[in-house]
């Protein structure tokens, strides 16, 4: 009998621990976290230059600035927008930059998700591999072109491009061949002749051509939807943080702002913010050359376009990435929350 | 905690299946996955085969390659993929590259110990009945003696083929089974990827149970090793 007891209170301790051990890992373990606020944000972005205006936020100090003294934050930088978007509708980050389509998609099941601003429309561009054969949209029928992730905003930008020409996505010869894959992976394949074209965020198309392997065939001006004007960048947030911390998502916009002011105001020395924070997300600078090119290559706003949206979505629907939506069912108007960017605009 | 659209609804799951089914694609993506797993599979018993009779037979290569299969038994065939992406590129090939190694070396070693472990004295009897030392021995006496090792050598790799194809494909372009799990995940569609999931179970246990089951049972009544069959 006594060892019974002895044995279950072991077992449930060892549970315990088990639990409480998850929780502190969970919520982000900073060892001089004892102080009198423990509020840690995890802010999440993408380690594109299409993000610039977050690398500066964080850089220049202005995030830190605006969340006040007593806020911690962490970053964490995310591949693509898919991993984002999960990490995001299952709470293990609170607020962040990413595209829209992968948070569309992603809202579409969880509901648990707000667009708060934008950051950056456009930025993309198609390029094409030289002795692919492709100089031309129209050229891609049987070729394989590769885009960042599944359901990505690159990749419905690709889908709008081939439908005007009349191109299918296909999983054969007969249209054209779509593969995920990490841009810096699409860079080695394309070296080696093993993708034909690939829809990118800068600077990695311009990369691509300024190394010689390929051609940029779509400037970034003329990808659709909107020549080139649609969110590519956008901060969101989960419903949950938004609730609890209104306060400090509307700070994170605000050093948005800044951060945008300060990068039209002064690109020249945006450079070697950007770079910094790349390095520190994946280990490795940029040339200032790129991230030059890069931000010549979009528009940094802060207004979100919902029509451009709407039309990603649809592509989407289009795709079967969204499923179960009648013709004109696709209701998004939970996804916004544009409150906090009035009262940012505004100056309250 | 929202669990709600973390774990599909079977009702969901049934209905993506039904619509997977409907429009082709899942139906598409198990057959090109089955076409690719048969493939490796057939590649690697004919190379396990070989290997498994060439390590018995002969002392010399068993003790040096025989050495070294062991050794790649223990690598996962997944560890070979950035190798079949730079020596192949990211197609079929690829896939099919890994999936064999994945089952050949399984495949390697039980051949090998299915041949070795035939008493003695078959071979010693059949040698008297004059079968000789070379290819009727081989073919009358040594594969009929080592089959039920075999079939349950070839279970076993039809098992890590399943393994290393779906993580193959995760990673490759066209379509199969690893890719539309793969698409599952990076659109959040939770009901894509249990369908796919339980997809790849069914079919694992239908050709377990149709296919090597009934061999094996089959072989092992006949030869007289299955007790309760008598």
């Amino acid at each position: 009998m006594f060892r019974k007891v002895a044995y279950s209170s072991l077992m449930i301790v060892l549970i315990l621990t088990l639990l409480s051990g998850c929780g502190t890992s969970g919520s982000g373990s900073n060892g001089s976290s004892k102080s009198v606020d423990p509020i840690t944000v995890r802010i999440g972005l993408l380690k594109n230059v299409t993000h610039a205006p977050a690398f500066v936020a964080i850089k220049k100090g202005y995030l830190q600035d605006r969340l006040g003294a007593n806020v911690k934050f962490e970053v964490q930088g995310f591949n693509n927008g898919s991993d984002f978007s999960t990490a995001m509708a299952t709470g293990q980050i609170d607020i962040g930059y990413v595209g829209p389509s992968p948070i569309i998609n992603q809202y579409i099941r969880s509901k648990n998700i707000k667009i708060l601003s934008g950051a950056n429309n456009g930025g993309a561009v198609l390029v094409t591999r030289k002795g692919s054969g492709v100089t031309s949209v129209k050229d891609l029928a049987g070729k394989l072109v590769a885009i960042p992730t599944k359901g990505s905003t690159n990749e419905i930008s690709l889908r709008l491009l081939l439908q005007e020409q009349g191109l299918k996505v296909s999983t054969d010869k007969s249209g054209v061949q779509l593969i995920a894959m990490a841009p810096a992976d699409t860079l080695t394949a394309m070296k080696q002749g093993q993708v034909d074209a690939a829809l990118l965020p800068e600077p990695w198309g311009t990369q691509i051509a300024n190394e010689g392997i390929g051609n940029i065939a779509v400037e970034w001006d003329q990808i659709p939807p909107n020549k080139g004007n649609y969110p590519l960048t956008i901060i969101v947030t989960s419903d949950d943080f938004l609730k609890e911390h209104r306060n400090l998502a509307k700070s994170v916009l605000l050093a948005n702002e800044d951060a945008i002011k300060f990068i039209k105001d002064s690109p020249g020395d945006t450079y070697s913010l950007v770079s910094d924070e790349l390095k520190e997300l994946t280990g490795k600078g940029l040339e200032a050359e790129l991230i030059k090119a890069t931000l010549s290559h979009l528009n940094l706003t802060m207004n979100i376009d919902q029509d451009s949206l709407k039309i990603m979505a649809q592509v989407a629907v289009d795709a079967g990435y969204i499923k179960g939506v009648g013709a004109d069912g696709l209701d998004l108007a939970g996804l916004y929350d544009l409150s906090l960017l009035k009262e940012t605009q505004e100056g309250k | 905690m929202h669990w709600g659209w973390r774990f599909p609804s079977a009702l969901q799951t049934v209905q993506t299946f039904y619509d997977g089914m409907a429009n082709g694609q899942l139906l598409e993506a198990t057959l090109s996955s089955l076409r690719r797993i048969l493939i490796a599979f057939v590649l690697s018993c004919g190379i396990g085969m070989t290997l498994g009779v060439l390590f018995a037979r002969s002392r010399l290569l068993d003790e040096t390659f025989g050495f070294v299969v062991v050794a790649l038994q223990t690598v996962p065939s997944i560890a070979w993929l950035p190798f079949a992406i730079i020596w192949f590129g990211l197609n079929d090939f690829a896939v099919v590259f890994i999936t064999t190694i994945g089952a050949t070396w399984t495949m390697t070693i039980a051949s090998r110990s299915g041949i070795k472990n035939i008493p003695p004295i078959y071979l010693k009897s059949a040698q008297m009945f004059g079968t000789g030392r070379g290819f009727r021995l081989f073919y009358q006496v040594m594969i009929p003696a080592a089959i039920p090792q075999l079939i349950t050598g070839m279970r076993m790799a039809w098992a890590f083929a399943w393994r290393a194809l779906v993580s193959g494909e995760l990673i490759a372009r066209g379509i199969g089974l690893g890719q539309l799990l793969e698409e599952g995940r990076s659109l959040g569609d939770t009901s894509l990827m249990l369908c796919i999931v339980l997809v790849i179970a069914i079919l694992g246990t239908i050709s377990d149970h149709l296919v090597f089951k009934r061999i094996e049972e089959r072989i092992w009544t006949q030869y007289g090793l299955n007790a309760a069959k008598t």
